[in-house]
């Protein structure tokens, strides 16, 4: 029940067994992949099932991915995806919470891992529970795909909880730093709005406008279920079909955001005041959508200018006296989204001094070609954090379902391999093309009677 | 019902006396997890813990002898490792991520690094003003940490391990630290006695127990230092008054409500005192939770814990919970009342049984991973305890009876639960 911390292709198309094969209702488009996953798609509702089998881990993980997130929230009812979220907790038709069946009382009371995020591209709703309980999630899931109880009773008995989340991301400063960029970098565009939402939209939420929400949304054509662990192939599928499959496809095709981001006319700059705390700096350029054929190069940028303590700007800025922390922000998203540089200035040290400081290392990528080892170092980092994700039921479905949501789940193993054939030249374009002046924002957060 | 045992997957060694290396098998082919403690000497109070932290921040990729710090980090980026260093009890705890290729080369350069750095004036300094300045800044500006600091306050002096400073104290603490001073306290606290190694591997294990005994050939075996007692504990005249700190901005209250225990870790009552605390604040099915989320929806959540289960002090009870500033006033003295009926009546069977099944549900899910074993033994490992409990643990939660339970709630005073609130209230 949490909001992902604010705002989180290449060019080679996927490749899929040219004779999909059919099994009991399902057709198998499983793509080339080193991950040992396979896809296939339940015929009769477009339901898209993912599978890895991990045998003897003595648990499965279920995690219902639905393409749909708070940039296709419009103000005015900005945080619905969240407050939606909140009450597919609170039962379903054949799961009622006022006879003990919710999804809690269900998984948690048995020692499962029970939750559900929402961000800018997608919902999901997962458990990992011991293997003689998955053909209960599946149930349950299936059950509240498309029957849950949405009630004014619940919608209000939930709304201060809802609140307290909002306060609490309030209550970080880097966490309102961040919100503010993406205010300021996209005016028009469902990014512009934070997933929790502006607070007068979550407290006129409306129990009409939510389940017109998920009337539109909830529907497996426009859903990804993947299972991750202890469970083989056969009984997954079997799993999904029974429980699943009971549902039809949507009657109307699923809405896509019309809205287009206009161009960017110039630098724009904004200034959080505060009392304590640290001076922060964030510098954000626009970057293209995920499956963008530069998403493998931005990485590289990514990596190479904050990705660990003896990165470009680690050097420039920490090594250099200036700031205490430095780090950079790059998630390929659905749409064309920000990559962002945040950086926390040590006592006395002006934010001039450190955006020169950040410009002066931009502007090195921009004339200078990079050293090819340090895409080496990048290509390296990134194998191995990919051979961390296959580790844990949830951690790979954490990471796997950001991939789904970007709209093709293999650009995670492809990204891997494409960072292989970036070479220095391509980061030096990417740097020219989208570092610009033109395309940048910057915030501050500025501490007026610091104490120190 | 029978439950997983992991215990006979892992292969014990002794690379040399006094160090131990626990060999786990990796589920993922081609990566290896490594964990190591290096012992530092007795437990000393967060209130003197400032070298200690800018030492842990500064290693593990520091500059040592005949290997300079850009030349390290080149290597282990080369490598595809990432390494980090804490200080976590009364060791420096080092963990590595790395291709199973390079685990041998790894290993050896991030053991010298931590066992004959150099500290140089440029590298200390960084480390010293990012935790002197970054770290206390963001200390003051975090409600969670002056509700814990405000708590700690009512029961224990400076001196207690338990106790925190402000960060005005933390960050003149920093300032004052001298290079040639830390890297004495760093070098005359380590010893060869304790050194624990936890690795899942693919790597067999002869060859992870080589390295560690090349490192360590050379560093004394000397003698853990033996735990001080410490009776720097207080007395407060109205345990019940609540504390408060205004901190600037804030929409939300943080809340920890708690008290100090007589139980250790080793107490026998221990595992029953544990359950008792679960039953209050464990989870989505903790009382904390459906009072002050399910039934008021007052919090986004409320969690109690055990602290100090990796020391041998005594235990203390703490429970949290971030309240709205609106409904602060009014969710204040439900949680309060929470904690109290709790105390003095203890728990009922009906909550146990619960607690029993969902307690060995959640091990196997929680231990389903490489990397959650890993840390699981290391815990145990760095801690004193005999790596075959996590296997025994089932018994032990089966075995526990609604009496032990209740009898383990109530060695807490009930006028010693105490509450500190730290937001915006002025």
């Amino acid at each position: 029940m949490t909001v992902a911390r604010a705002h989180k292709k290449s060019g080679s198309s996927r490749t899929t067994r040219t004779t999909p094969r059919t099994s009991a209702g399902f057709v198998e488009v499983t793509p080339n992949n080193t991950l040992g996953v396979t896809e296939h798609v339940l015929q009769k509702n477009g339901l898209r099932v993912l599978h890895r089998h991990i045998p003897d881990s003595g648990a499965v993980g279920l995690m219902v991915t639905y393409l749909v997130g708070s940039r296709h929230e419009v103000a005015g009812n900005t945080g619905s995806t969240h407050i939606l979220e909140h009450l597919m907790f609170k039962g379903s038709k054949h799961f009622p919470a006022k006879k003990g069946m919710s999804v809690i009382d269900a998984f948690a009371k048995k020692g499962a891992l029970v939750n559900a995020s929402t961000w800018l591209d997608r919902t999901n709703y997962y458990e990992v529970v011991p293997k003689e309980h998955f053909a209960e999630c599946c149930a349950v899931e299936a059950d509240r795909m498309r029957h849950a109880n949405i009630t004014e009773k619940d919608l209000r008995a939930e709304l201060p909880a809802v609140i307290s989340e909002y306060a609490l991301h309030k209550n970080n400063t880097r966490e309102v730093l961040d919100e503010h960029m993406w205010h300021t970098a996209f005016l028009a565009h469902g990014y512009h709005h934070s997933t929790i939402g502006w607070l007068s939209d979550i407290e006129s939420a409306s129990v009409a406008q939510l389940q017109h929400f998920y009337d539109t949304y909830y529907h497996p054509n426009n859903a990804v279920v993947s299972v991750v662990g202890d469970a083989p192939l056969a009984e997954v599928l079997g799993l999904v079909r029974e429980h699943f499959g009971v549902h039809p496809r949507s009657l109307h095709p699923i809405p896509k955001p019309h809205t287009k981001e206009p161009e960017q006319q110039g630098e724009r700059m904004f200034v959080i005041e505060r009392t304590q705390g640290s001076n922060m700096l964030a510098v954000g350029w626009k970057v293209p959508p995920a499956l963008h054929k530069d998403t493998p190069v931005l990485r590289v940028l990514a990596d190479v200018l904050g990705g660990s303590d003896s990165s470009l700007l680690h050097h420039a800025l920490v090594e250099g006296g200036l700031c205490a922390d430095v780090h950079v922000e790059y998630v390929p998203f659905h749409d064309a989204a920000l990559f962002l540089v945040y950086a926390t200035l040590l006592p006395n040290v002006a934010h001039s001094a450190v955006q020169q400081r950040i410009e002066r290392v931009i502007e090195g990528l921009r004339t200078t070609p990079l050293a090819p080892e340090l895409v080496a170092h990048t290509r390296a980092a990134i194998e191995r954090e990919m051979l961390e994700s296959m580790d844990g039921h949830y951690q790979f479905l954490s990471v796997i379902n950001e991939y789904i949501a970007t709209g093709d789940w293999t650009l995670y193993e492809r990204t891997c391999r494409e960072v292989a054939q970036v070479v220095p030249e391509d980061v030096q374009r990417c740097a020219v093309q989208y570092c610009t002046t033109a395309q940048q924002t910057i915030g501050m957060v500025r501490v007026q009677a610091s104490t120190h | 019902m029978t439950h997983p045992t992991y215990t006979h997957t892992i292969e014990t060694r002794e690379p040399l006396s006094g160090t131990t290396l626990h060999m786990l098998p990796t589920t993922v082919r081609g990566l290896t997890y490594c964990s190591l403690a290096l012992p530092h000497g007795a437990y000393h109070a967060q209130g003197v813990s400032a070298v200690a932290d800018v030492c842990g921040l500064l290693l593990p990729e520091c500059s040592s002898r005949g290997q300079s710090r850009s030349v390290l980090r080149a290597a282990l980026r080369a490598a595809g490792a990432e390494v980090w260093a804490h200080m976590h009890g009364t060791h420096l705890a080092v963990h590595i991520v790395v291709p199973s290729k390079q685990v041998e080369s790894v290993l050896r350069m991030v053991l010298r690094a931590v066992l004959t750095p150099t500290f140089s004036q440029r590298e200390f300094r960084e480390a010293q003003q990012r935790m002197g300045q970054y770290y206390a800044a963001e200390m003051e500006d975090n409600t969670r940490f002056h509700a814990r600091r405000l708590w700690s306050e009512v029961w224990y002096g400076s001196a207690h391990p338990y106790a925190l400073h402000t960060p005005e104290a933390y960050r003149n603490a920093c300032v004052e630290l001298v290079a040639k001073e830390s890297k004495e306290w760093y070098t005359g606290t380590r010893t060869r006695a304790g050194v624990v190694a936890v690795c899942a591997s693919d790597v067999p294990a002869k060859r992870v127990e080589r390295v560690l005994a090349e490192a360590f050939e050379t560093v004394a075996e000397g003698t853990r230092e033996a735990c001080v007692d410490v009776e720097d504990t207080r007395t407060p005249a109205d345990a019940t008054v609540v504390q408060t700190h205004h901190v600037p901005h804030k929409e939300n209250v943080d809340v920890l409500i708690g008290a100090p225990l007589s139980l250790t870790r080793e107490s026998d009552a221990y595992h029953a005192l544990r359950a008792g605390v679960y039953i209050l604040g464990g989870g989505a099915a903790g009382r904390l939770f459906h009072q002050l989320r399910e039934k008021h929806n007052f919090t986004y959540g409320s969690y109690a814990t055990l602290s100090g289960t990796d020391t041998p002090y005594p235990l203390a009870l703490n429970a949290t919970a971030i309240f709205p500033r609106a409904v602060y006033d009014r969710a204040l003295p439900v949680f309060q009342e929470v904690m109290l009926c709790w105390a003095e009546k203890g728990i009922t069977a009906h909550e146990l049984a619960a607690y029993k099944t969902e307690a060995l549900g959640r091990r196997v899910v929680s231990l389903s991973s490489t990397k959650a074993l890993v840390d699981t033994v290391f815990a145990y490992a760095t801690s004193g305890r005999d790596i075959a409990e996590i296997d025994t643990q089932p018994r032990i939660i089966e075995a526990l009876t609604t009496k032990e339970v209740n009898a383990a709630i109530h060695t807490i005073t009930p006028t010693h639960i105490t509450a500190a609130a730290a937001g915006s209230f002025e």
